[in-house]
């Protein structure tokens, strides 16, 4: 009788033909991802700059906990977390749906509209909304001031530069959910509609009930890969307000740059590195267990 | 005949590969830039081709803002360039992770006497030279005398264009009625420019370090909080544009450059170009209007403060072990001190030298002949730059300054807790 190590590596040989071409990938994958993945985590633990590395053990942990800044950044990152999944996972969902109802024409537009910021450079993309954010020349407050309102001074005070950077990721973030939930929309079989419809079930029940249980798996994925996503909230922080004002907007991310590209600390900033590995992989894991027993395939 | 037809085309191909090694037996070495544009290296390196036909120079561009992450990187992988010409404050920091070459002895006497006096110290670290000054931009200041012309207070501007706080805050209350118009600027968001809110602490006579010791900062002294006093008090009158905890250098020089400024911290070549119909005709701003380097404003019984030096350094890194492309490294990052180079530098680039014998090109022009008899007598202000924490106290200065402008700290919490942070650095 075969052993599972024997199946295994029977199975392995009988699909070789689709290993070898996968190689490439893993190959990519472990030069690319996993070996730095390990070298981060390695480094955590060691004092170390460009030259030198010395064993330091919990050392880099026990400074970064002491930290009052990387308190300030782990509350910024769970307030990006907190805030920013719901509206990520939510408005495309909102915008997909009523696009569904609309012409192929429209629909598309929608795509390629609510896309575009996905493809084009965070740099300038950034250049655009410091400029519609600018408190004095700025779009944002003329459309204020349209309406009545007195100017704000969004990227000089805590809770402007917040609310600036979340509508910043918003629009950078809503393109790959618009694609997918229309993608899931339009795989749900419009039979189960008229079902539904011929039993008398109205449009908020016949949401709850069938759309949203079939479209749970993209909603389960966005939820993890946007959470993850959240957790490294960096380029327009970096981009937009440097953290400020007075680290009102800093991240985990942003102070890993400062600490390891800026003060050359890096088994300090593979600390904040491989602590934030653990945090989004806990999370990810349950949320992943949790949702996918509600799964409907 | 298959495998005759390979054999040959192998042959010919190694046959090929032998005469262009043989032909070309120059010493490379590989050159990286973030100060001079493409078209300025191609032009830079031109020059010392014809001048040295037997150094082959390998150059990349390599944008200013990535520098660091770029040099960091090769330094990780042992793929660091010979030679790398950038801003100062980040070669000392080059130096202080161990990558760069000390180049005190490569310097002759009668090439350290040409320097411009003092400014080897700034870049020399406990005897080590970590850099050559190539040239430089000196942060000073200016007053837009059109403006000053419109509200009818252009007599207020003393003839030596010595300013007083008291002519300063003349001027400002008369110019502040001008549509649209900011007497001054106040920028503090943490993207460079940090000189222009150290001038205010300077006209108070408060420094950030004071002889050479970067272990503590003077910053919160009383000075320096009456002048993070004043600044608020400037901000509350309206006198510079709103928000100054959320504006950086591109605000600015939107106000600049569309004239809205009267008072500001500007380089002599800023100041030149503001002046001149093309820089009009090329859109940057909306009249001509003349601007006029002052000296620092200052607080009655200050001593006229210093000019920030902004330069462009020249370093060499470690790791060549051949001593032939170790020697060509040096004539090319020595290059950059010729006359051939800085003349031209100096023009194409409209800075200032740091040498004695290299004429600016830019001399007869007002604002640069003010600004280098204004060098001659005040001197340089000393930003810290051979502070090994040099980046990171500049980083942690912005943070503590917003605070204050915000209202969550006052002025004296604010310096106090920058002050803190400092010390720490060297803990």
């Amino acid at each position: 009788m075969k052993t599972n190590r024997e199946n295994f590596l029977h199975l392995v040989w009988k699909a070789r033909a689709a290993y070898f071409f996968l190689l490439p990938l893993l190959f990519g994958i472990v030069v690319f991802k996993l070996k730095p993945l390990v070298e981060g985590v390695r480094l955590s633990f060691f004092e170390a700059n460009i030259k030198e590395q010395v064993f330091v053990g919990f050392g880099n942990y026990i400074k970064m906990w002491g930290d009052p800044l990387f308190w300030r950044a782990m509350g910024n990152t769970m307030f990006y977390v907190i805030v920013m999944v719901p509206l990520i996972l939510l408005v495309p969902l909102l915008i997909a749906l009523v696009s569904t109802k609309t012409s192929r024409t429209t629909q598309s537009f929608f795509r390629a509209a609510f896309y575009l910021p996905v493809v084009s450079a965070g740099i300038v993309m950034s250049m655009v909304w410091m400029w519609i954010f600018q408190s004095s020349y700025g779009v944002a407050n003329y459309f204020l001031s349209l309406v009545g309102m007195d100017p704000v001074l969004w990227l000089a005070t805590s809770s402007g530069s917040r609310l600036a950077v979340c509508i910043v990721q918003l629009t950078w973030s809503l393109g790959i959910p618009l694609i997918l939930y229309l993608s899931a929309l339009a795989a749900i079989p419009k039979v189960v509609y008229e079902a539904a419809a011929i039993d008398g079930a109205g449009p908020f029940s016949r949401f709850f009930k069938i759309t949203l249980p079939l479209i749970m798996p993209t909603v389960v994925y966005l939820l993890i890969m946007e959470t993850i996503g959240r957790f490294q909230t960096f380029s327009a922080i970096l981009l937009m307000t440097a953290g400020g004002p007075a680290y009102s907007t800093t991240s985990i991310v942003h102070r890993l740059y400062q600490v390891g590209f800026v003060s050359y600390r890096f088994g300090e900033a593979s600390a904040y590195g491989t602590l934030l590995l653990v945090i989004t992989f806990i999370v990810a894991f349950f949320q992943f267990r949790y949702l996918n027993k509600k799964l409907e395939f | 005949m298959k495998k005759i037809l390979a054999v040959l085309l192998v042959l010919g191909l190694l046959a090929g590969a032998a005469s262009v090694a043989a032909a070309d037996d120059r010493v490379t070495v590989s050159f990286w830039s973030g100060s001079l544009s493409v078209d300025y290296q191609k032009e830079a390196l031109a020059i010392f081709t014809q001048l040295h036909p037997e150094i082959k120079v390998e150059n990349e561009f390599v944008p200013m803002g990535n520098v660091a992450d770029k040099v960091t990187l090769a330094a990780a992988a042992e793929a660091l360039p010979n030679v790398l010409l950038g801003y100062a404050g980040r070669s000392i920091a080059f130096y202080f992770q161990d990558l760069t070459e000390p180049l005190e002895a490569t310097l002759t006497q009668e090439e350290i006497d040409n320097f411009i006096p003092g400014i080897l110290d700034i870049y020399t670290v406990d005897g080590t030279l970590t850099s050559y000054p190539v040239y430089q931009n000196v942060i000073g200041y200016a007053v837009n005398k059109t403006l000053l012309e419109e509200a009818g207070c252009l007599e207020l501007l003393p003839e030596n264009r010595e300013i007083t706080l008291d002519t300063w805050t003349q001027i400002a209350e008369k110019t502040s009625v001008l549509p649209g118009v900011y007497p001054a600027h106040l920028i503090a968001k943490g993207k460079g420019g940090d000189y222009y809110i150290l001038q205010y602490f300077q006209m108070f006579g408060a420094n950030q370090f004071e002889g050479r010791d970067y272990t503590q900062t003077t910053l919160n002294s009383d000075a320096g909080v009456k002048a993070l006093e004043w600044m608020i008090d400037m901000a509350d009158k309206g006198w510079c544009p709103p928000g100054p905890a959320g504006l950086d250098s591109t605000d600015y020089a939107k106000w600049l450059y569309t004239g809205k400024l009267v008072f500001m911290g500007c380089e002599p070549s800023m100041t030149t170009n503001f002046t001149r119909t093309e820089y009009f005709n090329q859109g940057f701003a909306d009249r001509i209007y003349e601007l006029c380097a002052t000296q620092t404003p200052h607080v009655e019984g200050v001593p006229i403060p210093g000019l920030f030096p902004s330069p462009t350094n020249v370093v060499v890194f470690k790791g060549e072990n051949d001593p032939a492309k170790k020697e060509a490294a040096i004539t090319l990052a020595k290059f950059f001190l010729t006359q051939d180079f800085s003349d031209w530098a100096t023009e194409t680039m409209q800075t200032l030298p740091t040498q004695r014998d290299v004429s600016s090109g830019m001399e007869l022009e007002p604002a640069f002949q003010f600004t280098l008899k204004l060098l001659a007598e005040v001197g340089m202000a000393d930003l810290g730059m051979a502070s090994p924490y040099y980046l990171e106290v500049r980083l942690a200065r912005f943070p503590e300054l917003q605070a204050a402008f915000m209202g969550i700290k006052t002025p004296r919490e604010a310096l106090d807790d920058f002050a803190k942070i400092v010390a720490d650095m060297w803990r």
